[in-house]
């Protein structure tokens, strides 16, 4: 076992946090991402007004998942006899909440407090529903927004943030400012999942949350310049599925990882495996504590502008005989027609490669390499 | 000790310890007996509880509204009747007709069926009366942005922001004169009218010509409104109406006098209602979280009711913001309505 974790201050008995959605929609899911061994649970985002459930609201294709759901279809009266029934044990209990205004927002949080939360995650940029629904379009408000759930309660309060708001360096000097102690990051991106040109229709009747692996690139370089802008502590999400996703991101500097897509794609059982993986790989490496590999890649990040501009040259190192493959990425992408095939072998003319590197990392063999 | 302390060491949430107090039946069983019993060993019984005054409760609040004809107000009822059912309340319902007398007359009802407290919806009734209610031991509420009602917690729908994001709408399709048609029963609501107006023009530095008008809630006193106003040939080029009753009269007089909406009149309403994404064209407005508004004035109705007794603050005021929908009555011609700032 790893040693607990700090998260704004509350002991987590580990890194793993389920985020807020449908998983965690009510006391009885609640208790299976509890039971799954999460270190923390995220409530699905608790409102004034129960919001109704569209139909259909998950849209899926392949391993690309899209989402119309906008916030929790229970009361709070509702939540209070849910969250009741919860057996916390040493988990910890975060709800995540909404409201069009200051007051409103303090309004929640107190009650939620008052309901056992051990923390609070404000939900500021949805990309479902309007724009106005989104606090993070009126940014002159925000500090005094995030400001008003923080002096309405005596626990922490996060912040989610939406790619767009997490590199905004203006506004999260305005929430930590205002007091927050952490920011999730990214919510789900806006998307399409396309349009069938034969009834010339979109696919779905408004945006979705484009979620899953797809928006983890996105992710990780969100946590990176989240490192870069922002004291607070910084629970990544974003395509998160296995332990060495988690420590992508931990090494990265993020102090948490939440899960979302992953549990509905795979079930409840991604949270205990996780979990389970994550103190094997660290164990396995001669770590007891997540700290030590903490931020760790972030010396290897360097601004585009210091890269020395230097030029190499890709080789192959090992026979390619197109009579076995009918692969030809390396031959089709090549723009300096570098790559020829000679007697059904591949060969590069050193002279004319530019060392763009799209042979070497993109052969699926990876005979390719890029020298001096 | 107190209800905190009392919640830590019973390991349950502060709301679950107020939930065995007022409303112990919706506690599971063990949950509760395992409560009483901490509240007991701490020597923790709030005097009125261990007295069973609880018990001598009405399990009613009342609701006390100007009218019941408009969709906003059935809202705001059925959004405070939601948190009373949730509450297991039963609601005691006034219409005053928005007539002092009755509103006096209701307030007297409300006292001797010794309600548990009352919401009182845009009242006129005088500061004294209800501080003499509420000293009476029975908490009032009050929604709309009245901060002298004499409740001392309030809930409104910030129509001052509203105006100001519909006004800068207008603005941003050049229009240079534009009318405010005010209903002058809604006081509250007109002065934050005025103010959102007001603000959008002062920020938007140009010379735009106001004028600020007044007319009764229903489509007729609208499309009589509207007609006068064409008599007169003094048309502003946009009108933002305060109800959608006015608005869809307006927009009636003006097809019945051929003038095209929105290229010669161009017509807003603070009020959104299904009808105005109905008629042609729709008519953009701004849409009023009306139920959330019940909804708020309920809980917080409810928080001095249950919290009373047991020093936990109440919230003073809670302010919600509307949604603007944008339709084609101002000029708008994108395909998606989609709802901006
Ligand atoms: C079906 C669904 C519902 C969601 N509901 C919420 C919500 O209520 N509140 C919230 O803050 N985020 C919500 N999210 C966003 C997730 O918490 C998370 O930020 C996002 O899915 C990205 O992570 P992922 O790629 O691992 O899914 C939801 C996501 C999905 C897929």
């Amino acid at each position: 076992m790893t040693k607990p974790i700090d998260l704004m201050g509350i002991p987590l008995k580990n890194a793993v946090i389920t985020a807020a959605g449908p998983w965690a929609r009510d006391g009885k899911s609640i208790q299976r991402c509890i039971d799954a061994g999460a270190g923390a649970v995220i409530t699905e985002t608790i409102t004034l007004e129960a919001k109704q459930r569209v139909s259909p609201r998950l849209f899926v294709d392949g391993y690309r998942m899209f989402n119309t759901m906008l916030y929790s279809d229970l009361h709070l009266e509702q939540w209070e006899s849910e969250l009741e029934q919860v057996k916390k044990r040493d988990s910890k209990l975060i709800c995540s909440i909404w409201g069009s205004s200051a007051s409103e927002i303090a309004y929640l949080a107190s009650k939620v407090e008052r309901m056992g939360a051990d923390a609070i995650e404000i939900s500021i940029s949805a990309p479902i529903g309007s724009r106005n629904e989104s606090v993070c379009n009126h940014s002159a408000d925000i500090h005094a927004f995030v400001k008003a759930a923080v002096e309405a309660v005596s626990i922490p309060v996060m912040v989610k943030l939406s790619y767009e708001a997490a590199v905004s360096p203006a506004f999260l000097h305005a929430i930590e400012r205002a007091g927050a102690k952490a920011v999730s990051a990214i919510d789900a991106i806006k998307g399409l999942r396309g349009v069938d040109i034969e009834s010339r229709k979109a696919e779905m009747m408004t945006y979705g949350g484009y979620t899953g692996r797809n928006i983890r690139p996105i992710s990780l370089a969100t946590t990176a310049q989240l490192r870069q802008y922002t004291q607070m502590q910084i629970c990544s999400v974003g395509g998160i599925k296995t332990a060495e996703h988690a420590l992508e991101f931990i090494m990265l500097g993020a102090t948490a990882v939440q899960l979302a897509s992953a549990i509905q794609e795979d079930g409840y059982g991604v949270i205990s495996k996780l979990i389970h993986d994550l103190d094997d790989w660290l164990a396995g490496h001669g770590y007891s504590d997540i700290e030590q590999v903490r931020g760790a890649a972030l010396p290897s990040l360097m601004p585009f502008e210091d890269i020395k501009p230097q030029r190499r040259r890709a080789a192959i190192t090992d026979h390619c005989d197109i009579a076995t493959t009918d692969c030809n990425i390396c031959i089709n992408g090549c723009l300096y027609d570098a790559i020829v095939r000679r007697d059904g072998c591949i060969e590069i003319d050193a002279a004319a490669c530019e060392g763009c590197g799209l042979c070497s990392s993109g052969c699926p063999r990876g005979i390719i390499t890029l020298g001096w | 000790m107190n209800i905190r302390k009392v919640a830590e060491m019973a390991g349950v949430s502060v709301a679950t310890i107020s939930r065995v107090l007022n409303h112990p039946e919706q506690v599971l069983p063990e949950t509760r007996d395992h409560v009483l019993a901490v509240m007991k060993e701490q020597n923790y019984t709030p005097n009125w509880f261990a007295r069973g005054l609880n018990l001598g409760t009405t399990k009613t609040v009342a609701l006390l509204v100007p009218e019941i004809e408009s969709e906003t107000q059935q809202r705001i009822i059925s959004g405070i009747e939601t948190v009373a059912r949730n509450k297991g309340y039963a609601v005691f319902f006034c219409n005053t007709h928005g007539n002092a007398q009755i509103e006096e007359e209701s307030l007297h009802m409300c006292e001797n069926r010794r309600v548990d407290g009352i919401a009182l919806v845009s009242t006129n009734l005088a500061k004294e009366r209800v501080l003499q209610t509420r000293e009476s031991g029975i908490p009032c509420v009050h929604v709309g942005k009245n901060r002298d009602s004499g409740c001392d917690t309030l809930c409104y729908i910030d129509f001052e922001e509203g105006a100001y994001r519909l006004t800068r709408h207008l603005l941003s399709f050049g229009y240079r004169s534009i009318g405010l048609v005010r209903n002058l029963a809604e006081r509250n609501m007109s002065a934050q009218m005025e103010a959102g107006f007001a603000n959008a023009i002062r920020e938007s530095q140009q010379e735009i010509e106001t004028r600020l008008y007044a007319c009764e809630a229903s489509v007729q006193s609208g499309y009589l409104f509207a007609q006068q106003l064409m008599q007169q040939d003094v048309l502003p080029q946009a009108l933002i109406t305060a109800g959608d009753g006015q608005a869809l009269g307006v927009l009636k007089a003006a097809q019945d006098a051929n003038i095209s909406v929105p290229q010669k009149l161009a017509l807003a309403s603070m009020t959104d209602s299904p009808v105005c994404g109905l008629v042609n064209p729709p008519i953009t407005a701004l849409e009023l979280p009306a139920s959330k508004l019940g909804m708020a004035a309920g809980r917080l109705l409810f928080d001095s009711i249950e919290n009373k007794e047991l020093e936990l603050g109440v919230p003073q005021e809670m302010v919600l913001q509307p949604k603007l929908k944008i339709r084609r009555s101002c000029g708008n011609e994108k395909y998606i309505y989609e709802l901006f700032d």
